[in-house]
Formats: C-alpha cells, sequence, structure tokens
C-alpha cells in the first residue's frame, strides 16, 4: 500500500507557525519530520510518524503555493486562493522577511547581484544556515532593493507601503538597502566586531543626514544616494587641519571645555592634532566613491584605534566629539555658518546595549561612527 | 415518528452501454422506490424520511442503490407543515414524550422480522427495539444519554474480473454478504461503544474492477427510551486447547476493558432501573440478542448459534476462523479520537449544545496504490481500514488547534478510479465548542436559528438571477457565472428539497450534456480567473502609511470579505437572513505538466484550494457571506504519470446565504448592514 496522494485543504488555511519556521529555514520534508518528532509533539498529541509526514508535506505544498504571493505581500492581501484571517497573513510576511543577523552581516554592504548569490554556499557553510534560507533572504534584499531603488519619499515608509512589514523591519531593511546601494565595506577583519544593528543605527542616521531626502524633502526624494554637495562641502574642512592657527585654536578652546571632565585628558590633549587631522581626512576624502565604501573601515582605523589604544571610556568619547564639534562653531570661520538648529541634533542617540560595560571597546568604535557622523551634518547645514 | 431502517440495494445491467439511457435507468429507479414504498408499507409505516439514492458505476455495470427510514408521521403535524410529528394515532397520548420515535411502528404480535422487544425505558408503556438504525438526523427533542461518536462499518471483497452479465452476476452474488457484514459490524462498533441506537446512516457499496467496496458512517448515540445494550461475548469453536482458552479470555477482558472505557469517554452514564420497575411482561426483556458473523464464503454459517456458553445477554462473537480473529482485532484497534475530539456524520452533535462561532470546513483526498499482487480479502480490508483510520488521525492532528472541538457532517466518499487505486474523500465541519458552559441545555441557540432559518427558507428562496445580471459587469468569474445560470435553470430543484431527497443520479444525466459545453469553456474559466483576480489586485492599492502603527494589523483594510463555507444547513451563533439562492458548479481541470506542478498532491491541492476560491468568490458577489449545504459531489481524479499528465473533475454545490452574527443582531437592526465586499457593492440591497 503506498499514498499516492494525499491533500487537506480548509476553507481557511490552516498555517502552523511551527512548520513554517522550518520551511523558511530551509529543511526537507524529511528533515522537518524529523525535527518535529525530536520536538516531542508525537507523544503531546498522540499522532505517528505517517501523520506528521502528511501533515509535513500538506503545509509544505501551502507555503510552496504561497510563496509567489509573499514576493509582493499586498498581492497575499488582495489574492482570492487563500482565505487566511489578517492577523496570519501578517505574520506569513513578518516571517518571511525576517533575516538571520550571521547572514546579513556577511552581505551587508556587498552588491546585491548575482555574483553574490554565487557566494551564498560559502556563507551558508560559514554560518550554519541552510542554503535555501540564504538564497532566501537574499532574494527578499534585492527584490526590496529593486522595489525601492527608484522610489521617492522616505525609504522605511516606502518599505512599508510595499512590503507591508513592522516597523522594526523596514528600518533594517532601510539599513541594508542603504548599505548596498553605497557599497559600504562592511566585511573587513577590523569591522567584525561591529553588529548588524550598530550598522544599521549609523545607516538610520545617515540616511537622515547625509542623503538628497535630508537636505531637501521636496526634491526627488532619494534615501538611497549620499548628497554629493555635501560631500563636497566637507572637503573645505581641510582648513581645520591645514590651518595650523586654526587647528591650535580649535585645540585650545576643546582642551579649555574639557580640562577635569575627561578621565584621559593628557592622552587627549596628546593625540588632539592627530585624531582631528584623522577625522578630517576621511572626511575629506568621501568625494571619491572608493573612498565612501571605505568609510567605516577608515573611520575604525583612523579614530576608533587611537582612541582604543588609549583605553578611552565610551562616556570620554562622547564628551570628546560633542566638545569638537562645538568648538568649531566657535571658530571664525565657522561662526557664519552656525544656526540655533544645531544644537537640537546633539542629542545623541545611543543603541540600548551599548551600556553594558563588557562591550565598552565596540560601543566606543560604534559611539564614534555615530558622533561623526553627526559631526560632519553639524558643520554644514 | 417511528421508525424502522431501510436500505435496498438493487444491482441493474446494461448489456450493451444502455444504463446510460435515462429511460432505462429511470425505469430501474422506479422500480426501487416502489420496493421501498412497499416495504415501508410492510413495517406499517406510511413515510419514508432521510431517503437518498446512489449510483456506483463501473464499465457496464452499475449499482443503484437507496436508503431511507420507514417513519410513520402524526398528520397533525403534517398538516402544520412541520417534520416535527411524533405519533400517529395509537400512540396520541404519548405526544408530549420525547421517546415516541423509538417506539416500534408495527404490530407486536405479527412482526415483519424478529426482534427483541422491550417496554421504552422512558414512558413504560410501548415497545420499543433494543437498538436503531436509522438514516435521519437526530430529532431535537430525542433525550440522549454522553454524546455520540462516528461509527464506520469498513469492507472490501475480492471479485473475479468479468463482462457484462457474468460481472452483474458476481456482484449480485456478494451484495448481501456484504451488507450483512456491514450490519455485522456496525452493530459490534456499536455495542463496543456501550451505545444503542445509529443516526445518519449511509452506506456507501462501490463498485471496481476487481473489488467491491463498502463503507457505512453513522453517528453512535446512547438513547434513553432504549435498554442497555449487552456486552460482547467471545466464543471459539475449538474447545479443551489451553493455550486458545487464555487467548480467548485475554481478548473477552480486552473487550470489556474498552467498553468500560468508551462508555466513559462519551459519558454514558444511564440511570440505573431496577427489573421491577420495568415490570416486563415480556419474558426475557435483554434476552439475548443474537450474532451472527456472516461469512461472505459460506452462507450456510447463518444459523442459530449456540449460546449455552456465556451470559445470556451479550452479544456472542464467535473466532473459529482467521477471518472473524481478524474482524476482533480491528474492533478493537479502531482508534479512539483524541481527548477533546469528537466527530459524528449527522449535523451536530448529540450531547453538544455550546457551539462557537470558530468553524473550518475542510477537504481532504487520499488515494492510495494496492501492491497488486497475492491480493487477498485480509489484506485489502486492512489497507481499506488503515486508510480510513489514517485519514481521520491526520485530520485530528491538523485541527488540534481547534480544541475542544467536533467533525460534523464527516462525509467519506468511496471511489476505485483504476484496478489498484483507492481514493477516498473527506468533506466535514469542525466546529470549536465551548467546554465551560452548561452541555444540557435543550433548546440551544443553534435549534432556534435552524428554525428560523427554515421558516425564511420558503419565501426566499427564489434564486434572484436578475441581481446577477446587474452586478455582471463587477462580477469576479463573469464566465463561470453563465454555468452557474444554466445549472440553476437546468435543474429546476428548489433546494429546499434538495435537503431531503432528490433524485441525483437524472439530474446528472441532464448535467451531463452541460459538461461537454464546461469542457469547451473550462479554459476560458481559468483564463478569465486569473485576469479578473489581477484588476482586483490593481483596482484596490493598498493604502498609504496606513502600516506604521503595529498595534493595527496592516491587513486591516483587506478588500478581500470573508466568506464561511459549511456542509451544514446552519452557522453556529448566527442566523441566515437571506437565502441568495442554488450554487452549483462544475470544474474541469487539466494538466499537461503534473510534476512542474508538484505531483499529483500538488495538482489537486491547488485545484481544491481555487474551486473553494471560486465558490466564495461567487457567494461575495451575490452579496452573501457563507455558503450552507455545501457539498462535493464529484471528485473524479485521473492521472497518467508517464505521460506527465492529469484530469480532475469536480461538481460542488451549496445554498448562497446573507447571516448576521447573533451577538451582533441588535446592532443591525438599528443601522443598515453593509457588507465588507467591495465586488458587491453594487447590488447593496444585502438588508436584513
Amino acid at each position: 500500500m503506498t499514498s499516492e496522494l494525499d491533500i487537506f485543504v480548509g476553507n481557511t488555511t490552516l498555517i502552523d507557525e511551527d512548520v513554517y519556521r522550518l520551511w523558511l529555514d530551509g529543511y526537507s520534508v524529511t528533515d522537518a519530520v524529523a525535527l518535529r518528532v525530536r520536538s516531542g509533539i508525537l507523544e503531546q498529541t498522540g499522532a505517528t510518524a505517517a501523520v506528521l509526514q502528511s501533515d509535513t508535506m500538506d503545509h509544505y505544498r501551502t507555503f510552496h503555493m504561497l510563496e509567489r504571493l509573499l514576493h509582493a505581500p499586498p498581492k497575499l492581501l488582495h489574492q482570492l486562493i487563500f482565505q487566511i484571517p489578517p492577523s496570519r497573513q501578517a505574520l506569513l510576511i513578518e516571517r518571511y522577511y525576517a533575516f538571520d543577523e550571521a547572514f546579513v552581516r556577511e552581505v551587508l554592504g556587498k552588491k546585491l547581484s548575482k555574483g553574490t548569490k554565487k557566494d551564498l554556499d560559502d556563507i551558508s557553510t560559514k554560518t550554519g544556515i541552510t542554503l535555501k534560507s540564504c538564497r532566501r533572504q537574499f532574494d527578499n534584499f534585492k527584490r526590496v532593493f529593486k522595489v525601492v531603488e527608484e522610489m521617492r519619499g522616505s525609504l522605511v515608509d516606502n518599505i512599508q507601503q510595499h512590503f507591508l512589514l513592522s516597523d522594526r523591519l523596514a528600518r533594517d531593511y532601510a539599513a541594508i538597502v542603504f548599505f548596498a546601494n553605497n557599497r559600504f565595506e562592511t566585511g573587513k577583519k577590523k569591522l567584525q566586531y561591529l553588529s548588524f544593528g550598530d550598522f544599521a543605527f549609523c545607516a538610520e542616521l545617515m540616511i537622515q543626514n547625509w542623503t538628497l531626502g535630508a537636505v531637501d524633502s521636496q526634491m526627488d526624494d532619494m534615501d538611497m544616494d549620499l548628497d554629493k554637495e555635501f560631500l563636497q562641502d566637507l572637503k573645505e574642512l581641510k582648513v581645520l587641519v591645514a590651518d595650523k592657527d586654526l587647528l591650535d585654536l580649535h585645540k585650545s578652546l576643546v582642551c579649555t571645555a574639557l580640562r577635569g571632565k575627561l578621565g584621559v585628558f593628557s592622552e587627549m590633549e596628546a593625540n588632539f592634532k592627530n585624531l582631528s587631522r584623522g577625522l578630517v581626512n576621511v572626511a575629506a576624502k568621501l568625494t571619491h566613491n572608493k573612498d565612501v565604501r571605505d568609510l567605516f573601515v577608515d573611520l575604525v582605523e583612523k579614530f576608533v584605534e587611537p582612541c582604543r589604544s588609549d583605553h578611552w571610556p565610551l562616556s570620554d568619547v562622547r564628551f570628546f566629539l560633542n566638545q569638537y564639534s562645538a568648538s568649531v562653531h566657535s571658530l571664525d570661520g565657522f561662526r557664519l555658518e552656525c544656526g540655533g538648529t544645531i544644537w537640537a541634533h546633539c542629542n545623541l542617540h545611543l543603541p540600548g546595549s551599548s551600556n553594558s560595560p563588557a562591550s565598552a571597546f565596540q560601543v566606543a568604535g560604534t559611539t564614534s561612527v555615530h558622533h561623526h557622523a553627526q559631526q560632519f551634518f553639524l558643520y554644514f547645514q | 415518528m417511528a421508525f424502522s431502517l431501510l436500505t435496498l440495494t438493487n444491482l441493474c445491467l446494461g448489456k450493451n452501454p444502455q444504463y446510460n439511457e435515462p429511460e432505462t435507468r429511470d425505469a430501474w429507479w422506479a422500480e426501487i422506490r416502489q420496493e421501498i414504498k412497499s416495504h415501508a408499507k410492510a413495517l406499517g409505516c406510511h413515510a419514508v424520511v432521510g431517503y437518498s439514492e446512489s449510483t456506483s458505476i463501473c464499465e457496464e455495470v452499475c449499482i443503484l442503490s437507496a436508503s431511507g427510514t420507514a417513519a410513520v408521521l402524526n398528520p397533525r403535524f403534517l398538516q402544520d407543515g412541520t417534520v416535527e410529528g411524533c405519533l400517529e394515532q395509537r400512540l396520541e397520548e404519548n405526544l408530549s414524550t420525547r421517546c415516541g420515535f423509538c417506539h416500534i411502528p408495527y404490530d407486536e404480535l405479527n412482526m415483519p422480522f424478529p426482534a427483541h422487544l422491550t417496554y421504552c425505558y422512558n414512558c413504560r408503556k410501548q415497545k420499543v427495539p433494543d437498538v436503531l438504525f436509522t438514516t435521519i438526523d437526530l430529532p431535537t427533542d430525542a433525550t440522549v444519554i454522553g454524546k455520540g461518536c462516528l461509527i464506520q462499518a469498513r469492507l472490501c471483497r475480492l471479485k473475479k474480473k468479468a463482462q457484462a452479465e457474468a460481472n452483474a452476476t458476481a456482484i449480485s452474488n456478494l451484495l448481501p454478504f456484504m451488507e450483512y457484514e456491514v450490519h455485522t459490524q456496525l452493530m459490534n462498533k456499536l455495542k463496543l461503544k456501550g451505545m444503542n441506537a445509529l443516526f445518519g446512516l449511509r452506506i456507501q457499496i462501490t463498485v471496481g474492477e476487481n473489488m467491491l467496496m463498502g463503507l457505512a458512517s453513522a453517528t453512535g448515540v446512547y438513547l434513553a427510551a432504549l435498554p442497555t445494550p449487552g456486552g460482547i461475548q467471545i466464543a471459539g469453536k475449538t474447545p479443551n486447547d489451553g493455550s486458545y482458552e487464555q487467548h480467548i479470555s485475554h481478548m473477552q477482558k480486552k473487550i470489556n476493558d474498552t467498553i468500560a472505557k468508551n462508555k466513559e469517554l462519551y459519558e454514558i452514564n444511564p440511570p440505573e432501573i431496577s427489573e421491577e420497575i420495568i415490570g416486563s411482561p415480556i419474558p426475557e426483556p435483554r434476552q439475548r440478542s443474537r450474532l451472527l458473523r456472516s461469512q461472505s464464503e459460506s452462507s450456510d454459517e447463518v444459523t442459530e448459534l449456540d449460546l449455552s456458553h456465556g451470559k445470556k445477554d451479550a452479544f456472542v462473537l464467535e473466532i473459529d476462523d482467521t477471518d472473524a480473529m481478524e474482524d476482533v482485532h480491528s474492533l478493537l484497534t479502531d482508534v479512539p479520537p483524541p481527548s477533546g475530539f469528537y466527530s459524528c456524520n449527522t449535523e451536530i452533535m448529540p450531547g453538544i449544545n455550546n457551539w462557537t462561532s470558530e468553524i473550518q470546513m475542510f477537504t481532504s483526498v487520499r488515494v492510495i496504490r494496492l501492491s497488486s499482487l497475492n491480493l487477498t480479502n485480509q489484506a485489502l480490508n486492512k489497507n481499506f481500514n488503515d486508510l480510513c483510520e489514517n485519514l481521520l488521525k491526520s485530520l485530528y492532528f491538523k485541527l488540534r488547534s481547534m480544541i475542544p472541538c467536533c467533525l460534523c457532517h464527516v462525509n467519506f466518499t468511496v471511489s476505485l478510479p483504476e484496478d489498484e487505486l483507492i481514493q477516498v474523500t473527506v468533506t466535514a465541519v469542525a466546529i470549536t465548542f465551548d467546554k465551560n458552559q452548561a452541555l444540557q441545555t435543550t433548546k440551544t441557540p443553534v435549534e432556534k436559528s435552524l428554525q428560523r432559518a427554515s421558516t425564511d427558507n420558503e419565501e426566499l428562496l427564489q434564486f434572484p438571477l436578475e441581481l446577477c445580471s446587474d452586478s455582471l459587469h463587477s462580477h469576479p468569474f463573469p464566465p463561470v457565472k453563465e454555468h452557474l445560470e444554466s445549472a440553476s435553470s437546468n435543474s429546476g430543484i428548489p433546494a429546499a428539497q434538495r435537503a431531503t431527497s432528490v433524485d441525483y443520479s437524472s439530474f446528472a444525466d441532464r448535467c451531463s450534456s452541460w459538461i461537454e459545453l464546461i469542457k469547451l469553456k473550462a479554459q476560458t474559466i481559468r483564463r478569465g480567473s486569473i485576469k479578473t483576480t489581477v484588476t482586483v489586485e490593481k483596482a484596490s492599492p493598498v493604502g498609504d502609511g496606513n502600516f506604521r502603527n503595529r498595534s493595527a494589523p496592516p491587513c486591516a483594510n483587506s478588500t478581500v470579505g470573508v466568506v464561511k463555507m459549511t456542509p451544514l444547513s446552519f452557522i453556529p451563533g448566527a442566523k441566515i437572513t437571506k437565502y441568495l439562492g442554488i450554487i452549483n458548479m462544475f470544474f474541469i481541470r487539466e494538466t499537461t505538466s503534473l510534476r512542474e506542478e508538484g505531483g499529483v498532491s500538488g495538482f489537486l491541492h491547488a485545484f481544491i484550494a481555487e474551486v473553494f476560491a471560486m465558490v466564495r468568490a461567487h457567494v461575495a458577489a451575490l452579496g452573501g457571506n457563507a455558503v450552507v449545504s455545501y457539498i462535493m459531489k464529484q471528485c473524479v481524479f485521473m492521472e497518467n504519470p508517464n505521460k506527465n499528465q492529469a484530469q480532475c473533475l469536480i461538481n460542488v454545490s451549496g445554498d448562497a446565504v446573507v447571516f448576521v452574527r447573533e451577538s451582533d443582531l441588535e446592532v443591525v437592526s438599528s443601522q443598515q448592514p453593509t457588507t465588507n465586499c467591495q465586488s458587491s457593492c453594487t447590488e447593496g440591497e444585502v438588508t436584513t
């Protein structure tokens, strides 16, 4: 007796969350059945392995049919074939577009092209995520990228509207798309300590402050691309380090303000010129595409690493950068460009996790990047 | 009403494919109906209720069968037009009691067949049989103890391949034994469950090239008016064998345990009644009911059993050969549904009244291929049994999230599409019930809504065709609609009749002519549906920025209205406010890329999902929000994996209705209800 055909169709489509997860994780039916058996479902329900097999097959078939709709989530809402309650639809979409941190860290900033897709085998072996799941996640990134690439308006809103994702997930996707578009290098060994959350935070700030959309919301809004003019303007920062008087003046302003407040004051004082030079040079180079890509590498090399070698605590980094940008405004060359609104932006947001002392160094790096991103902006609004 | 079961199976043969002509077959049907009527008369009844007819065709042979329940209807009630009539004149004093329908309709002294009668446990005045088999749903006023359960008898018999007359003779020879066997199985399983009545009995005999399949489904209950069923007694024929005796006693113990367990499971705790109160003039009231295991091979076995061993009031099961041994095993291997699950094939489960509105209708199809070598009856039986049991188990597993729930109107259909293939199709609805509420309230909202709906029935049943043509431009599936119209006009069968007894076969004959028409248009239907789906998507862009707030799910503004489907005639917790007409649709789907579509399972899965979707879309387009009395009449599936091809024909029907939640009723009365389906906006006349 062999089973030729075995199906179950409900008027309301049954969705089993556990099986859905297994399917998304790229397990084959056999593996999924084995995993479900191990989860002890047979004992709980008194079912047999054959029943489980048929149930899993059924769900997989349904998911397979749903997948094409999930590629364009609004379609899932308006199709008539599967009657699914709204809460379930939302769950299907959310889960389908969820991604693994480990995976996204590997492809972040890479071009979402066929070439990268070929490397998914390696990523799969490295991260332990099944190839199927990698492909799904990669295709999701690519799909979102393609849809919102040429679109006006806020990147996050566009993603939410076209993929019906939750706010959090849409923000993450915005970061991924932004990184993919600007091809920021994130894979270097030096940057390995940064998590996706750190990059996503930077991306959000950069989208807010550095892009065309940030400059003028009326314009053809491109949240994806950096504002070329702004980058061009950054070149003028060079005066901060090139003009010796200005450099000294800046240093003295910062030092006066921070005296007694920093635990690493002497190191700061000694290193001020180097740090300032590093920061300004990174900023000035951003007109070249290649240097834009290396932004994070450069920042870590030129700023985070010197700080780290001097054992700066996180709070000091914050103080320094605040003061560093604040002092610039009182310099002659910049006074005119100061505006009242600038200060409003100085309230810095730090990721919640960054307060734990264990990750102080990691956070130091992250925060500095955050600050820095703002710094550039503040000078030239 | 007083009931007595009537079943009749007749074999008809056309030497040339004559039976296909409606006249020939109509003549056969007339004869069968006449026979049913005369049987009813012989039982002292003047009506047949719960009547149904079915046909099974294989090559040139065709089995026509009809079954129903002979009944005595109370003329006084008949005039009122209700079917709630209770008793005939001589029992009129008992009108108020709830046991009238159990009383025997025939004369006690002149019984048409041997039966064991007792005084009714309820009124103590009239005689009742010890078991009751009926094809009708449980009367609403019946007193039931505990819960009911689905009872199935399954049977396969091999037959030699033969042609024409010889084939018909072979089948004719097998049929009586099969029927007897099916009844025996039903009886044994009923006893094993500790119950004494069957409702909704449906026996289906399917004929194939080289085998006959019998499947009987019914809902067993414990009626308070009938006597407590005795146990099952096992007897061996080979005496003086120590180990054998031991084995027998072991089996006996197992059976007794099962009965006790079942009584507990189905909450059967009948009140103890002492013999004096019964005061029976019948010498031995609950005396020996005979059980005769039929041997389809040797009919001479059907003789009186020696009941000298064992208890007098028990059913005796003789295990004298492997065949019987296996039967006992199969009795014991029937796994009860998991806790919190009940199943029945009647509309509602006796003993459960507090339904919630959470319903899930489903269709499940299984096809198994038998290994063709050395097939024996036993192996065949086992395969078939496993198939049905596994199917049920898998349903229980799949619907476990709905517990506590009950599978209602479980409808099994068996077909034998090829030599070694058995196809079983199940359509049922799972309804969640509320465990906490009192279970024994007799008049439930469900019943009330049922009655209300049935009175609404008459005036609203006319199919509003003009409504269709009005909404043509907004109709999601224009080509299908045409067929729907033709279907309803061709059939000319009002849904009211449909519910009781309709000659489906002649209906099918008439339909077959336009099946051809549909075949031609099948392609168009498919294309049409895809096209309109796309336009619907385009027409309803997702609102901007509505999704930022996660507290409100982003899908809240979905334009697709929910359409409920159920094989029952009502929707629990809701009132049907309007009948929009009968839906009767034929679908034919063919594929030449079977592998690419995920094999046969993928093909049929997608097809059935689409059939549901099309029915829902129809109803939505008519302005309705539910389909009741849904039935899948045909599901013919053919495949040719070598050619990568498969075909499937599906015929479904049901009534499109508008329902209003009972909880919303008060609100609705003050304000105009609006349908949530865009496509129905043009009609705009969905009022209460």
